[in-house]
């Protein structure tokens, strides 16, 4: 009896000493689109009575007491970032919701190279549409790539100052889709302006991203981008040897 | 080449069993996990016993309207060193008021429990691939049909596990040359004794047997039509309406699809954002895991969702608050992470609910009580 009380006491007192609680899922977040003319439209939903979504747009993490959000939110600068979290009394915060939003840039004649995998074959023109492809490899708005380079001329027709280029890429390594081993970006005659690499990293989240690179300004009427997607999946991976996949689905210049 | 050929498939349509076997990680026990398994100590015991119990659940409240519910993570009161589980697959009550699980760890394949949580029995080495988990009343006797997806069989056993008969793969289709490509998910049993199987990791056909297991027809199958189904992974016998009719799932469309009996398609219900596992119905509702939400796929975001008898969602567990805009349900996702990826709900002669999760830490079912 007394050995069954100790207990109890033992018991009330972790529990109330640190009681945990749910945490949140976070916010359903749709927009109108990651690439915009004059503005996007994002809605956040969360249906549930007594929670409450805050938001920002400078990048900030969002807390209990950022801009509580009441209704569509209208998006018209270059690269906001909008994150928004759930909030509810006795829960644990949800985690962090975010995505960035892109102004048009310059305007792109064409963009002519590479055919992309032939089951992933959207047209090259889906490159600079303006619409993104959302998570998903197969939305038909992705161009998949599964070779030793990609090359690509993009016809900005006239010249125009560019310094940056930016590719909307997918990260998915359940789906062995990878960011590329390299991009460089060339002038028309073949002069280097910029290179980056990237190494595959098992602590990255899945998603779809932007990649910049940033290079002497200039006047432009055509840049050639070359792309190396993965060679060798990394050992931490079930396709570990074998190469990668890389997919696009929007190309900017700024 | 074979390594290119392999990504080049697995990225292509990929199959849920792919999904699935590549998002199948072994998880870390979470300390939570790690004291619900160590076996309810007398501690424990008594703190249930008191009302003071320590998970997160102990204050919420899931769901909707009347059909809300406290959950109980540490119903299980099982031995975790003598009864492990990995996926928890199936539960469903027999008529002794018994709950029977059924896990694919072949050290005990079912396990049986009183409605406390007290493990009274187990049984069941060999069926690695235990998945389906029906039980019919067959002339007063409970009987089961466990679908196993690596043995590609439906086996029929009586209620502590001697088996009575073994569906191989239904070669009479014309649909299938090998065994391999039948991996049946699910079984519902129709009054008069007719076994329906839906190949939903295979082919997804819904094939159609009567009660000595020769067969008479098969439907569903993959296609762009409204019958065609994706994923069937469940399937059940309504009988509240007028007529019996199947009610088949087709998880990877969001949605539930009605036959008749004869295997005519009626009509679709639609699902949005919930990859619904097996329909069950109990009183007025159909009740289903859902194993994930659309919008956070492989992210743990599951919860349980309830339909009344006119086919519309009454309540979500952990889940979004289910909203009709002209007649239209909305998306639905889950709101709170009290589930990882439910896989079934058992609902008792009592009304409480028993939820087994796949792929979720090896953790044993909850149990939901409604709140009155």
């Amino acid at each position: 009896m007394r050995i069954t009380a100790l207990l109890i006491t033992t018991v009330w007192l972790t529990a109330t000493q640190a009681q945990p609680a749910y945490q949140l899922a976070p916010p359903l977040l749709r927009s109108s689109g990651l690439f915009f003319s004059d503005t996007a439209q994002a809605t956040l939903s969360f249906a549930m009575a007594g929670a409450r979504i805050h938001y920002t747009l400078d990048g900030s993490q969002p807390t209990a007491v950022s801009a509580l959000y009441r209704q569509p939110l209208r998006i018209s600068s270059h690269r906001t970032v909008l994150k928004a979290a759930v909030f509810a009394d006795g829960y644990t915060p949800s985690a962090i919701v975010s995505q960035e939003f892109f102004a048009p840039g310059l305007r792109i004649a064409g963009v002519s190279g590479t055919q992309p995998h032939e089951r992933y074959a959207a047209p090259a023109s889906y490159l600079y549409n303006g619409q993104d492809g959302g998570t998903h490899h197969a939305s038909g708005q992705w161009l998949g790539y599964q070779c030793d380079s990609i090359e690509w001329k993009i016809d900005l027709k006239d010249k125009l100052p560019a310094s940056q280029l930016m590719l909307h890429v997918l990260y998915n390594p359940s789906a062995w889709i990878f960011l590329p081993r390299q991009i460089s970006v060339y002038t028309e005659a073949g002069y280097l302006l910029q290179t980056m690499q990237f190494t595959p990293d098992p602590k990255q989240s899945a998603g779809a991203q932007a990649l910049w690179l940033t290079f002497r300004k200039g006047q432009y009427r055509q840049l050639r981008v070359v792309i190396h997607p993965l060679d060798r999946i990394p050992d931490w991976h079930d396709g570990r040897g074998t190469p990668g996949w890389c997919f696009i689905d929007e190309l900017k210049v700024y | 080449m074979l390594s290119n050929k392999k990504s080049a498939a697995l990225i292509g349509y990929t199959p849920v069993q792919n999904f699935i076997a590549k998002h199948k990680k072994s998880h870390l026990l979470k300390r939570s996990q790690f004291i619900r398994n160590t076996a309810l100590t007398a501690a424990g015991a008594a703190a249930a016993s008191s009302g003071l119990l320590a998970w997160p659940g102990t204050d919420v409240v899931f769901g909707h309207g009347n059909k809300r519910y406290r959950l109980n993570e540490q119903w299980s009161k099982a031995d975790v060193s003598r009864y492990p589980v990995n996926d928890c697959h199936e539960m469903v009550q027999d008529s002794k008021g018994r709950i029977l699980l059924l896990t694919n760890e072949t050290k005990n394949n079912i396990l049986i429990y009183d409605k406390s949580g007290k493990l009274l029995s187990s049984w069941g080495t060999e069926y690695p691939g235990a998945h389906g988990l029906t039980l019919f009343n067959e002339g007063g006797e409970d009987v089961l049909f466990i679908c196993d997806n690596n043995r590609h069989q439906v086996i029929k056993t009586t209620i502590d596990g001697r088996v009575l008969m073994t569906l191989t793969y239904p070669v009479m289709t014309g649909a299938y040359s090998k065994a391999e490509e039948f991996i049946p998910t699910e079984t519902a049993i129709a009054p008069n004794g007719d076994i329906y199987v839906v190949d939903g990791y295979g082919k997804d056909l819904v094939i159609q047997y009567n009660h000595r297991g020769e067969y008479i027809r098969h439907f569903g199958g993959r296609g762009l039509d409204d019958k065609h189904l994706r994923n069937a992974h469940g399937i059940c016998v309504d009988l509240r309406g007028a007529k019996p009719q199947l009610v088949v799932t087709s998880r990877e469309q969001n949605a539930f699809k009605r036959y008749s009996m004869d295997g005519d398609y009626l009509s679709t219900i639609a699902m949005p954002g919930a990859w619904v596992c097996r329909p069950v119905i109990a009183g007025r509702h159909l009740y289903a895991a859902v194993l994930q939400s659309s919008s956070r796929p492989w992210q743990q975001s599951g919860f349980v969702t309830i339909l009344d008898d006119n086919d519309l969602v009454v309540s979500n567990l952990a889940g979004s608050e289910p909203t009709y805009t002209h007649g239209a349900l909305q998306e639905m996702y889950q709101t709170v992470k009290a589930f990882s990826y439910p896989h079934d709900v058992c609902v008792d002669n009592d009304g409480c609910l028993y939820v087994a999760q796949w792929n979720s830490g090896k953790v044993y079912p909850y149990k939901l009580e409604p709140v009155v």
